[in-house]
């Protein structure tokens, strides 16, 4: 058994850790790093504690559970469906998750039960992947998996600009660009309340499940003949579902992550779904960072970094894929 | 001779010079035009107002819009009506005014108003336009009393909308603040011009009072999450600062004669421990 | 003793009913055959044992009513490996025979590993034990996928053509591990397009047409001419084998003398 899993582990919780203070020290207000030391130290509760505590905080607390519910998913909906082009944005489940989070607020729903959001996500993010089993049972092929992927994020964005277009309230429309695009400004600690704890769960159950999955390395009926419910392993990724609902459709994640990861630990189940976690986290994380640089009016949303560094390599993925076909 | 007449009348349909006797029948395609005449004309004249001064929110005269025809603002509902006069926002909605002229109807495009004079400007102009000088002198003048010496003390404040728009002086915004004995602090977050606040700089900021708009709207968004953000509560909390005063939004988005309560309501808000 | 019972077995798909009804019995130590031409309906008989697809009429596993058998406890009694297999990422042959233990559950490492090493050593793969599955020879890749099966220790075998695209005599060796399998006590259910290969490794067989059973029995006595000629459109060339008459080949319906 080789060390190098653990060293690469061990080097993604190591830039993590960096990432996480990176995170604390940069926003929009310009706090010099000493002041930001300095306040931990006062004791008194200044100005800029508050800020560490309600605005960055959430925001990295989100960052690093969201990117590694991605992260996880991507990994096992590749095992799952054994394409390695799979990732819940590419098929359609962070769509479909925003749909139920969106039918979730703009009811006014989760303003009565604000758990109502987490579980609209989940329950989006369900309905999102029965429906691409559906689309592409008994076809593994990638073709069909993109067209299901595409058929449902067009609806499921379609029905999301629907409802905010019909929404009562008039900002509503507005809000487009965060719910298709993905954004974690000015996220609270009530945020991270309502998603992490689904995302724990969710992730806790993904990596429990890599026993299981790497008998789908067989395929989907000897994993079956082994004793494998492939069929409740697969809704287990929905777990990306509560992390859609408080942060909006952030896509690549899952897909970037684990490519850049098998080189390094290998395609086993077991070992590269806790790395694409890490994986995820820190990509997200350093996403989040890059959003809040970029000197513009207002902020980047998050969905369009990881879009401008996915699309390029899923493009390379599949062109691959291509040439390895003909 | 007779020629001379027809340019003489042609020059009156087209232009929006004041005519001798007051319109009969006036209609507002735009809500801060809405307001101007809910508040200047007598009822008889009002043939119809846009349909947004229905809504509470986004109007203080719901009530009174009621219980007038409503159009969307299309050419068409207007033809039906065959208004004497079609009272229209400077600006918007140019093509329906272009289409509305064109057929011969008389459209007075009134200026969006940013200052205190520019609203007493349209308040005198509509006035004039509807032959409700008396009135329109009147209401002028209980806003022009508005920039009397205040007693309060002047304290920093903020106007604060929903997704934290900060508005900038292309609005009544400052004009408000101002009048309520405020100090505007928009240029201390570099938004002397208008534009979104971001929530640290807000609560770095010493500002004492946050002017945000009252609950009004309808259903829920992302944009009213802001104002209700943890940290701006924490902040109010721990230094007593940037205490959240409301005010509707609809008094002073246009600029009317409801100014006056929203400058007023202010302005006890304000004074009020 | 009977391991594996099945009674008016149907397969309906979209309505259409693609098998059965039909009978059969897996008794421990024997190997049974099945044969027939493409479309018979082989594979997915082999599915509907293995419990993949769904299918009316009973079936007993051990000797109980084989619903009242948890995925898990059906997966640890019976074993299955499709046409062809596969592996979607790369995989050392220790890993993939390792992966047979899974219905086992993980909680006994000596004992996986005990059975892991025991099916390696079995089908010669000590010394490719750390090699990437991918990349071994086609016969090697099948004593692989094997040993996977034989670690699972099943007492029921369902493997469905273990011969296709194998050199002829990796051919013999995978008949030949599989009717040890049977001899050690299993009861072993082979997919078969090769008659000859079938008389020879198979005690009994079963043949299958267009989604029916025409006949079942002693390997030696079922492929007579009649059903050779009528199922299969061929006839068979025989041969006197260890004392009896055994297929050992097959021709084109012609008469003896003129060029196939």
């Amino acid at each position: 058994m080789s060390l190098r899993p653990a060293r690469i582990a061990l080097l993604q919780a190591g830039l993590l850790g960096i990432a996480f203070i990176a995170s604390l020290a940069i926003g929009a207000a310009d706090i010099p790093v000493r002041v930001l030391i300095a306040s931990f130290g006062s004791g008194a509760d200044t100005d800029v504690l508050l800020i560490l505590r309600e605005i960055r905080l959430p925001r990295t607390l989100l960052a690093l559970a969201i990117g590694a519910g991605l992260g996880a998913s991507g990994a096992a909906l590749q095992a799952l469906l054994r394409n390695p082009l799979a990732e819940p944005g590419l098929v359609g489940i962070s769509a479909t998750s925003a749909l139920g989070a969106v039918l979730a607020f703009y009811s006014g729903l989760s303003a009565r039960f604000a758990l109502a959001l987490p579980l609209g996500g989940l329950v989006g993010a369900l309905a999102g992947t029965l429906l691409i089993l559906r689309l592409t049972r008994g076809s593994a092929g990638s073709l069909t998996m993109i067209l299901a992927g595409v058929i449902l994020t067009t609806f499921a964005s379609a029905g999301t600009s629907l409802v905010l277009s019909l929404a009562p309230n008039p900002y509503a429309a507005y809000e487009i660009l965060f719910w298709l695009m993905g954004s974690l400004a000015d996220r609270s600690l009530d945020h991270v309340l309502l998603a992490v704890p689904f995302i724990a769960v969710g992730l806790t159950l993904l990596l429990r499940t890599a026993r299981e999955l790497e008998a789908l390395a067989l395929g989907d009926d000897t994993a079956r003949s082994l004793g494998v419910n492939v069929a409740r392993l697969r809704l287990r990724a929905i777990a990306v579902g509560p992390g859609v609902a408080v942060a909006g459709f952030i896509g690549f994640v899952g897909l970037l992550v684990p490519h850049a990861l098998r080189p390094l630990v290998g395609a086993r189940p077991r070992l590269l779904l806790p790395q694409s976690a890490l994986g995820g986290a820190l990509l997200t994380l350093l996403a989040d960072i890059g959003c809040r640089l970029v000197p513009m009016v207002g902020e980047l949303k998050l969905g369009i970094v990881t879009a401008l560094l996915g699309a390029p390599f899923f493009l390379y993925l599949l062109t691959r894929e291509r040439r390895l076909q003909a | 001779m007779r020629a001379a007449v027809w340019l003489l009348v042609l020059a009156g349909a087209f232009t929006a010079a004041p005519t001798a006797a007051a319109p009969a029948r006036v209609a507002s395609i735009n809500l801060c035009t809405d307001a101007l005449l809910l508040e200047l004309a007598d009822p008889a004249q009002i043939a119809s107002v846009t349909r947004l001064s229905r809504d509470p929110a986004l109007s203080v005269h719901a009530a009174r819009a009621r219980k007038v025809p409503a159009n969307r603002g299309s050419a068409e509902e207007l033809i039906a009506l065959d208004p004497d006069l079609v009272l229209a926002g400077a600006g918007s909605a140019t093509a329906t005014v272009a289409l509305l002229r064109r057929l011969g109807y008389r459209v007075a495009a009134i200026e969006p108003a940013a200052t205190l004079p520019d609203v007493l400007r349209s308040v005198r102009e509509v006035g004039a336009l509807l032959g409700q000088e008396a009135r329109a002198a009147a209401l002028a003048g209980t806003l022009a009393a508005l920039t009397g010496p205040l007693s309060v003390t002047a304290l920093d404040a903020l106007i604060l909308q929903p997704g934290g728009y900060v508005p900038g002086p292309d609005t009544l915004g400052p004009t408000l603040l101002a009048l309520a004995g405020l100090r505007n602090r928009a240029p201390d977050l570099g938004l002397a011009a208008g534009g979104f606040a971001n929530l640290e700089s807000l609560v770095l900021m010493q500002a004492a009072v946050i002017v945000r708009s009252a609950d009004a709207m309808h259903g829920r968004a992302l944009a009213d999450d802001f104002i209700r953000h943890p940290a701006l509560r924490a902040a109010r909390l721990t230094h007593g600062k940037l205490r959240p005063v409301a005010v509707n939004d609809a008094a002073w988005a246009c600029g009317s004669g409801a100014l006056r309560a929203a400058v007023m309501t202010l302005r006890s808000a304000v004074s009020a421990p | 003793m009977t391991l594996l019972t099945a009674h008016q077995l149907c397969i309906a798909y979209a309505g259409r009913r693609v098998l059965g009804p039909l009978d059969l019995a897996l008794t421990a130590g024997r190997v049974l055959g099945v044969v027939g031409p493409n479309g018979a309906g082989k594979s997915s008989l082999l599915r509907a044992l293995a419990g993949l697809i769904p299918a009316t009429g009973q079936c007993s596993l051990l000797g109980e009513d084989a619903a009242q058998f948890d995925e898990r406890a059906r997966a640890r009694c019976v074993g299955y490996l499709p046409q062809l297999p596969s592996v979607a990422w790369p995989l050392s042959v220790a890993d993939l025979v390792a992966l047979g233990r899974t219905p086992h559950g993980g909680g006994d490492h000596a004992r996986d590993l005990a059975a892991t090493t025991r099916a390696m050593a079995a089908l010669g793969l000590r010394k490719l034990a750390t090699r990437d599955v991918q990349t071994l020879s086609g016969g090697e890749r099948m004593r692989a996928h094997l040993a996977r099966l034989a670690a699972g220790e099943h007492r029921v075998l369902l493997v469905d053509e273990p011969t296709a695209s194998l050199d002829p005599r990796y051919q013999l060796e995978v008949l030949g591990h599989l009717r040890q399998q049977a001899r050690a006590g299993a009861a072993v259910l082979i997919v078969l397009h090769d008659l000859p290969l079938a008389v020879r490794y198979c005690d009994d067989l079963l043949v299958l047409d267009a989604g029916a059973a025409v006949r079942t029995g002693p390997s030696l006595a079922v492929l007579d001419d009649a059903l050779l000629a009528r199922v299969f459109g061929v006839r068979g060339i025989r041969a006197t084998l260890d004392g009896s008459a055994q297929l050992v080949g097959i021709a084109s319906l012609q008469p003896p003398g003129e060029q196939p």
